[in-house]
């Protein structure tokens, strides 16, 4: 087994405003190998941003709680102070975000805004000159005709700045790339371009990633291993062929794959998962998928599952568990 | 750019016309003429229709609304002051000076402590630092002018004579004007800026830049202030307008001779030529601000420049 590049130890999230608690991230385990992908898959409101933010501290201090581990290359992220936070985050971790109209500055150029990651660490002592010249490289590398460094975001449509967006987040060539849903405010063949072009980049400059989506075709696509999200806790994970292909499986996983449009069924109507998301100011008291659950039994809705354990394959769930029926 | 600015110009001529146009209307609906006004009420009434005629005064609306536009477009004639027999322009021009010295500095500190406080207690919002500006701020935005002014003539030329309770001879007699006006200007300023400072900071590119790990300063100046500059600069723009016509009340409470104070007293008298040129010319300084707020728009922010060299 190779060198582990991120562990996240019992990690919590809870935001806590004058009205109410909401329990986000419910003591999440993961890791990460250095060059592997892991997606991050799950429903909006699963906690799946949360996660991410919290892994570059940029959750909102005042009232998010954040507890448990974030080991990255041997140090606790949650133990560092803010300065040493801004050394890592841009260069070591950086983050692609979800809605490209509207994280790209709107006054600044794009190359300017390129640029910036790089004078902030500048560890090789840059010249201006060099600096601008990888913006070029980087612009270069995501498709984008290195003149149009010189223009303002709203001269791209909305493909080329998420490709901005990329390129920002790889110029420093950082060791962890994570990747809020990239693609989904892209329609379907920008998509493919997109997710094709981070996987070369990925192999090219051997980086690591989080692939958050909620699209399993991209993790089917992109990912060496997979947690599986549900009301802020991983309900299943393990490497991409036990997800896929495994015979064992979370029930909601099993939802998920059966609300995908089968094309060679002829089936008048989709398949969804019944019911909402728990609320989570009020998350129930068992297991948090139990009240959606086609299996759910007794015991469910009592006391939270225990982990299933079978290799690198995690299910947590009464059905495999010895105390189960199975 | 150019194109545009030279646009923008040519706007303005319409809407001088139409602030022309109603003034004129308005103060010929009000009763009263001129003759009556300048040789008092125990004149003859032949007399006062003679001065009249000679005024041009009984001629139909529309003639002499047209005449006072000619005089102005071919000869810069703004006419004469009914009670003071003066070129109006002149008079004008002679208290300009006192108002333009009120309204400059006062906006310039009201800037300094309006939006940088406000920027101060957006980005420690809910720290005593942003409580205490806050309520200062409602505090200042609540009491009005003429009560402040008065105020602080008690205090610091009564009490505490430090500076002079009115006149506008020497440089201290503006201190006090220009702090009442200054402090009610911060005070909205503050709010406005504060408010939006928070609505920027919250955004996704906000965020962005976090990710890249630049530090809080940059993150503020950088990419915060300059998207949150737009409405502050409208305000300001507006306040800035407003303080060059309406600072009337400070000018009042402090006997300063400005602009404003002028042309209240004419409207009191009826002395027509002078307000009509007295708001025609705070209408063309008003366009003219507002001008220049649309062109620092187009400096600050890439996409309205991108609108007007279109």
């Amino acid at each position: 087994m190779s060198e582990k590049l991120l562990e996240i130890h019992d990690l919590e999230v809870i935001y806590k405003t004058g009205l109410e608690t909401v329990y986000a991230v419910n003591k999440i385990n993961l890791s990460l190998e250095k060059g592997k992908t892991l997606g991050l898959v799950g429903e909006t409101g699963a906690g799946k941003t949360t996660t991410a933010l919290a892994i570059l501290a940029l959750l909102p201090e005042r009232t998010a709680h954040v507890k448990g581990e974030i080991i990255f290359d041997g140090q606790d992220l949650l133990q560092l102070k803010e300065y040493e936070l801004r050394e890592i985050r841009g260069e070591k971790i950086s983050m692609i975000f979800q809605d490209p109209m509207s994280s790209l500055n709107p006054i600044l150029t794009v190359g300017s805004q390129i640029s910036e990651a790089l004078t902030l660490h500048n560890d090789q002592n840059r010249s201006k000159e060099e600096i601008e010249a990888r913006v070029e490289e980087v612009l270069e590398m995501v498709g984008i005709p290195a003149f149009r460094k010189k223009d303002y975001p709203h001269q791209f449509s909305g493909g080329m700045k998420q490709r901005v967006v990329i390129a920002i987040a790889l110029a420093c060539e950082p060791e962890l790339l994570i990747a809020d849903e990239p693609t989904t405010a892209l329609d379907v063949t920008i998509q493919a371009q997109v997710l094709a072009m981070m996987n070369e980049l990925r192999e090219r400059l051997q980086t690591s990633m989080i692939m958050i989506t909620h699209d399993l075709g991209i993790v089917a696509q992109t990912c060496d291993d997979v947690a599986v999200m549900y009301a802020g806790e991983i309900i299943e994970y393990g490497s991409a062929a036990d997800i896929f292909t495994g015979d064992k499986h979370h029930p909601y996983t099993v939802g998920l794959f059966g609300s995908i449009p089968n094309l060679e069924v002829d089936s008048p109507r989709l398949s969804p998962i019944e019911g909402l998301m728990p609320d989570p100011t009020d998350l129930p008291k068992g297991c948090k998928f139990s009240p959606r659950c086609p299996q759910c039994m007794d015991i469910c809705r009592e006391v939270p599952p225990a982990d299933y354990v079978n290799g690198g394959h995690r299910i947590c769930c009464h059905l495999y568990n010895k105390e189960g029926t199975k | 750019m150019y194109r545009y600015v030279i646009k923008r110009l040519l706007f303005t001529i319409p809407v001088l016309l139409g602030v022309t146009f109603i003034v004129f209307t308005i103060m010929a609906l009000t009763p009263g003429d001129p003759g009556r006004l300048i040789l008092g009420q125990t004149a003859r009434q032949e007399a006062v229709d003679q001065l009249n005629h000679e005024l041009g005064y009984d001629q139909p609306f529309f003639t002499r609304f047209f005449n006072y536009i000619k005089d102005i477009v071919t000869k810069f004639d703004f006419g004469v002051s009914y009670r003071t027999q003066q070129p109006v322009f002149d008079e004008i021009w002679a208290r300009f000076p006192f108002t333009l010295r009120l309204a400059v500095f006062s906006i310039i500190f009201s800037s300094l402590i309006g939006v940088s406080l406000g920027i101060l207690s957006a980005v420690k919002q809910y720290t005593f630092i942003d409580t205490f500006s806050t309520v200062m701020a409602m505090f200042f935005a609540a009491i009005p002018g003429f009560w402040l002014g008065m105020m602080l003539i008690y205090f610091f030329s009564y009490k505490i004579p430090i500076f002079p309770t009115h006149g506008a001879d020497s440089w201290d007699g503006f201190v006090l004007p220009i702090i009442t006006l200054t402090l009610g200007g911060a005070a909205s300023l503050l709010r406005l800026t504060r408010s939006t400072m928070l609505e920027t900071i919250r955004a996704d590119y906000i965020r962005t830049a976090r990710a890249k790990g630049a530090s809080q300063k940059i993150v503020i100046w950088r990419h915060a202030l300059k998207n949150a500059l737009l409405p502050i600069i409208t305000v300001l723009g507006m306040q800035f307008g407003g303080l060059l016509g309406g600072a009337v009340i400070t000018e009042t409470v402090f006997a300063i001779p400005g602009l404003g104070m002028h042309i209240v007293t004419a409207i009191r008298q009826k002395d027509v030529p002078v307000v009509m040129s007295g708001t025609l010319f705070l209408a063309a300084l008003f366009c003219i601000i507002m001008l220049l707020v649309d062109l620092l728009y187009a400096f600050i922010d890439p996409r309205i420049r991108a609108k007007y060299s279109r």
